[in-house]
């Protein structure tokens, strides 16, 4: 394990001094994908270290291995890899290039399987190493063999001229490896399995059971890659009793049993120090949080500009030039020093960074600009001897040196400006701040019920009037949800929403099949219910004062129309109830106090089932959290996570089947609506 | 850490060799031979290369796998150049003023500098090849062209890391004279006796590159040399600088003959500074007539040190050989980098800018998919606009026909 460890650290090292990405050694599940990515591409080329790049090669992906290699490596970093050319494996028209090897990446499908065949049947490439993003099963790894035999066999009966090139289709694969690859990280701790609409597929109640196994399948294969690439056995699973989770719980541990004996498997260390505590949840755990509006960046990104993939496409401003520009696209990942640090910022405070920012870079220009002069000064000339000259002519080329850094940080600042500026617009005509501070008290429970309710019916009159409701359809569906469920299964208050909504023209499947979850007591804690909920809003409170004032000081300086939503957003801090279950299960585990607690579990930790693959450890506590959010994640639950594991200090990793805002999830639950015949 | 991976190869061709032999011992051989081969990645480009000659009819895969082992071999050839000039760098950090390694410094670079031109020749011959070659494949031409601009922006790399270290041995250089100068100048500050005038004119005349250290350097031997040592610092370093170079040490006969010197000091190929020499000894030679006699005393290594006068007599040597060896070394260096700059520049304009640089490999994906949407709209247009002329058309024809019929009646 030692020895591992230290080979593993020794090439890390030199890949990140190659791809020039300095984190890669912070060991999370991101930098460990970007290794193995590495690792494959720079593999079995005659032993050279992986940080040489040593002979150059195609990379040839499906759909899902690009969305996974988009977000972690540029053309740039696999250009310094060795990759030439990145084709699409659907692609149709790719061309031989006979002379180079290539690196498949894919899943391993039927389709995809025989296209592979057919590459190597008729020698596009010189060689291929076969990646798998999930591993390939023993029966497909058969089909392959035998396709690519037959094929050979075929190609050599027909055409003779070309036997001798095609009749070693098998003699062209170089390796074949099991990468265990099959999720998207998007961020250090974050992942997502990119399985669209899995809430509708785990919570339909018309699917099939085939269907349902698909789908959990699909997740357990997912989320196993993960566990594999965070390369620890886990310490134990929790999730709550009876619902999907435990399913996918179930199923998980059946696999993760057959890699137990680590004499058998070697995907997982032995360390049991790094070993996780994973967490399986089910999007019915906590609806709430991810439905209603978020007031902080990377949230609000998500839900307004639909980030994906760590990109952005901002609409072009409609203060119209008459020429229509395109939408601007933006990525927004690890090279960009303002949205690592102001990703959970709540949206006043960047845009007043971006501000500052902004006067940090003037000053630095004119600095600049300064020097450059003082270089050919007369007076200075008057006594410049050569060390004087020199000095000057150093001095200027620091200069021209600095520049392109100033211009990459100039660039970053206007994307965030437009970005900011474009969120502004939506914050402005969907009143998106009212929204956020009635959800967020709702959601803390100490909200006025009564309040958002008439609310909504206020909307219906037309959003004509000041403080009245704007906002799409959805954003009024979203509020009646975050009302609904924050009320619990007793609240008789709903009718007068109902009816509001009804006349608001939304659609009320995803309201009417909500209410009858309400009802069957299934969508997860309420959190106005809960005792202690109130008492960390308020505490959280007092600690956002400060930001309070920055904030209304920005907003009186600039945005006077927002003024008044924005003040009455008093940014009560409300953790979601991921958080809340991540505590009480790792406090429960320590039974030496290692994890400094402050408040008393809110989370009835004995209604949570336990999966040991590993048999029963020790006592002690997990140093890790792996959560897992089936049914769609979000970056709410996200940031919360990570400001509470930098608090607690405990590594957490959260992964989802896909990251849903809430409009996406609002839209899931009226097709659930819809196919259960609720309106 | 590297074990999220399960290398399942020999599963692979184990299943291969099992199929393989149920279905034909051909395939089966050739399972056979991947398992080999896929052991030994070279030997298997070997074998394709050598099959598809054997073929013949495939001239273009012979002139393709040309390409693969001309690139490979500027790859190498880059990859070798940077090790030397991990040397170089490594040579032309030393600091010390004594031990410096100029000879092995100006070898590595010619050494370096031959190289990249040859490699940059190499690269645009490359080039020329992948254009002439690849004619209608154009994914065969793109990957030639990365593979050419790769080669040409590590062959950049590397070339802008020969500069740089270039740059630091210049600097270096200077400022040892600096320090040098410093620590000599103090005593030519004070009024030079008369044979200082009259090497003057000649120093002023000396290598252009670095006149003024050079000159108050000299200024300053000649003022040691009618002077004493003023620190006994100083004369420790200079003794030590002398001892460093054999050639010089054995002076006796020195002082007395003013001819001997020239053949044996090392760099004092330069005209002015040999007469310099010369006329440094005859003065050196005529205070030597009146000095005391134990001055033309032999030294041998490990002797107490000599009397201050014969010793400055030696340093006048030892220094201007040395000064003349280190102006030598910087426009040496000088001129290597601004041929450099040439070559620099030369490939520069072949290196195309790389906008792709931040491109995500998802980017022509989406591109593509808007493109196709813009492409579907318009011929959605297009659609409507016929749709709309064949309703124009029927409408027309049942008017001809309305008014045929009433035609038909009216001459009926």
């Amino acid at each position: 394990m030692a020895l591992r460890e230290k080979s593993g650290g020794a090439s890390g090292a030199d890949v990140a001094s190659l791809l020039s990405l300095p984190f890669l050694s912070d060991n999370s599940i991101r930098s460990r994908q970007i290794l193995s990515l590495a690792k494959l591409l720079s593999s079995p080329s005659s032993g050279e270290s992986p940080g040489d790049s040593g002979e150059f090669k195609v990379f040839v992906l499906d759909a899902l291995a690009r969305d996974i290699v988009a977000p972690l490596l540029k053309v740039q970093d696999l250009r310094k890899l060795g990759v030439t050319l990145h084709l699409a494996l659907e692609d149709a028209s790719r061309q031989a290039i006979p002379d180079v090897p290539a690196v498949y990446l894919c899943a391993p499908t039927p389709e995809n399987i025989s296209r592979i065949v057919n590459d190597t049947v008729a020698g596009m490439y010189a060689a291929a190493s076969l990646n798998f993003t999930p591993s390939i099963s023993r029966v497909s790894m058969e089909a392959l063999a035998r396709e690519m035999i037959n094929g050979s066999k075929a190609g050599g009966g027909t055409d003779a001229s070309n036997g001798t090139a095609s009749g070693n289709a098998l003699s062209r694969v170089r390796s074949v490896f099991d990468q265990y690859m099959s999720f998207v990280s998007l961020e250090p701790n974050f992942f997502s399995l990119r399985i669209p609409d899995a809430y509708v597929a785990f919570n339909d109640p018309a699917a099939r059971d085939v269907d349902v196994a698909n789908a959990t399948s699909r997740v357990v294969e997912g989320l196993f890659s993960a566990l594999a690439t965070v390369g620890a056995m886990p310490w134990c699973l929790r999730c709550p009793r009876g619902g999907i989770a435990e399913h996918v719980a179930g199923a998980l541990h059946a696999k993760l049993k057959d890699h137990a004996n680590p004499a058998k498997s070697t995907i997982f260390a032995t360390d049991d120090a790094a070993r996780p505590l994973v967490v399986i949840l089910d999007r019915n755990f906590d609806l709430g949080t991810a439905l209603a509006h978020s007031w902080d960046y990377q949230p609000l990104v998500h839900d307004v500009l639909s980030l994906k993939l760590n990109r952005v496409s901002v609409p072009p401003s409609s203060g119209g030039t008459a020429s229509p520009k395109a939408a601007k696209t933006y990525d927004l990942d690890r090279d960009d020093f303002f949205w690592s640090t102001h990703a959970a910022s709540p949206f006043p405070k960047v845009a007043e960074d971006v501000d500052v920012q902004l006067n940090q870079y003037k000053r630095a220009v004119e600095e600049i600009s300064k020097q450059a002069t003082a270089g050919d000064d007369p007076s200075a000339a008057f006594d410049a001897n050569r060390s004087d000259l020199s000095a000057n002519t150093k001095k200027l080329m620091s200069a021209v040196n600095s520049l392109p850094e100033l211009t990459a940080r100039k660039r970053i600042i206007d994307k965030h400006t437009n970005i900011a500026t474009s969120l502004l617009g939506s914050i402005k005509t969907r009143s998106l701040d009212v929204y956020c501070s009635v959800e967020a008290e709702l959601m803390t429970g100490k909200g006025d019920r009564a309040a958002a309710a008439q609310l909504l019916s206020a909307a219906v009159g037309g959003g004509g009037g000041e403080g009245s409701l704007r906002g799409t359809a959805t954003d009024h569906l979203r509020l009646a949800l975050v009302h609904l469920l924050s009320g619990g299964s007793g609240a008789g208050d709903s009718e007068g929403v109902e009816s509001s909504l009804r006349s608001l023209g939304c659609d009320m499947g995803a309201y009417l099949y909500a209410k009858r979850m309400v009802s069957l007591n299934l969508a997860g804690p309420a959190p106005g219910s809960g005792v202690t909920g109130a008492s960390a809003g308020v505490g959280g409170m007092t600690a956002r004062d400060s930001d309070g004032n920055l904030l209304s000081d920005w907003a009186d300086k600039a945005f006077s129309s927002v003024t008044k939503g924005v003040k009455a957003l008093m940014m009560s801090e409300r953790r979601p109830a991921v958080v809340d279950a991540c505590e009480a299960l790792i406090s429960e585990g320590a039974s030496s106090s290692a994890v400094p607690l402050g408040t008393a579990p809110r989370i009835d930790v004995s209604n949570f089932a336990r999966f040991e693959p590993r048999g029963s450890s020790s006592g002690t506590a997990p140093r890790s959290v792996v959560v897992f959010m089936v049914g769609g994640g979000c970056y709410a639950e996200y940031l919360s996570l990570n400001a509470w594991s930098k608090s607690v200090g405990v590594r957490t990793t959260y992964g989802c089947t896909e990251c849903v805002s809430g409009g996406e999830l609002a839209a899931q639950l009226s097709v659930l609506g819809d196919k259960a015949s609720l309106k | 850490m590297m074990s999220s991976t399960r290398d399942r190869t020999s599963e692979f061709f184990s299943i291969a060799d099992r199929l393989g032999g149920s279905v034909g011992a051909s395939a089966s051989g050739g399972g056979g031979a991947g398992a080999g081969s896929g052991l030994a990645p070279r030997g298997l480009s070997g074998s394709s290369l050598g099959s598809s000659s054997l073929s013949g009819a495939a001239l273009s895969k012979v002139d393709s796998s040309l390409f693969a082992s001309k690139a490979s071999s500027i790859g190498m050839g880059i990859h070798a150049t940077s090790t030397k000039l991990a040397r170089l760098a490594a040579l032309a950090k030393r600091t010390s003023m004594f031990d410096d390694p100029a000879r092995e410094i100006a070898e590595l670079t010619g050494v370096i500098k031959q190289d990249i031109a040859s490699l940059n020749a190499a690269i645009s011959d490359l080039q020329n090849l992948s254009r002439g070659t690849s004619g209608s494949n154009k994914q065969t031409a793109a990957h030639g062209t990365t593979v050419v601009n790769n080669l040409k922006t590590k062959l950049m790399g590397a070339m802008k890391q020969f500069k740089e270290v270039l740059t630091v041995r210049n600097e270096n250089l200077k400022v040892q004279e600096s320090r040098r100068s410093r620590f000599t100048a103090s005593p030519s500050k004070l009024p030079s006796q008369g044979d200082g005038g009259v090497r003057q004119p000649l120093l002023g005349a000396a290598p252009s590159s670095s006149p003024l250290p050079l000159g108050r350097y000299a200024a300053a031997a000649s003022g040691g040399g009618d002077m004493a040592m003023p620190t006994p610092s100083t004369s420790d370093a200079a003794a030590a600088g002398a001892s460093d170079k054999p050639p010089v040490r054995p002076p006796p006969h020195w002082a007395t003959s003013s001819t001997q010197p020239t053949s044996v000091e090392p760099g004092g190929g330069h005209p002015h500074l040999r007469r310099r020499q010369q006329g440094g000894g005859s003065s050196v030679m005529v205070d030597n007539a009146t000095g005391p006699p134990s001055s033309r005393a032999p030294t041998t290594p490990g002797m107490p040190p000599p009397p201050p006068m014969f010793q400055s007599q030696a340093l006048v040597a030892q220094n201007s050989s040395y000064v003349s060896a280190r102006s030598e070394a910087i426009a040496q260096v000088e001129s290597t980098i601004t041929e450099l700059g040439g070559i620099f520049s030369q490939l520069a304009t072949m290196v195309q800018e790389q906008g792709e640089l931040a491109v995500r490999i998802d980017e022509n994906v989406e591109d593509t998919l808007s493109n196709v949407e813009a492409g579907q709209g318009e011929l959605l247009k297009y659609l409507d606009r016929i749709s709309g002329n064949r309703w124009l058309i029927l409408k027309v024809l049942g008017v001809v026909l309305f008014f045929l019929l009433i035609f038909v009646l009216f001459v009926l």
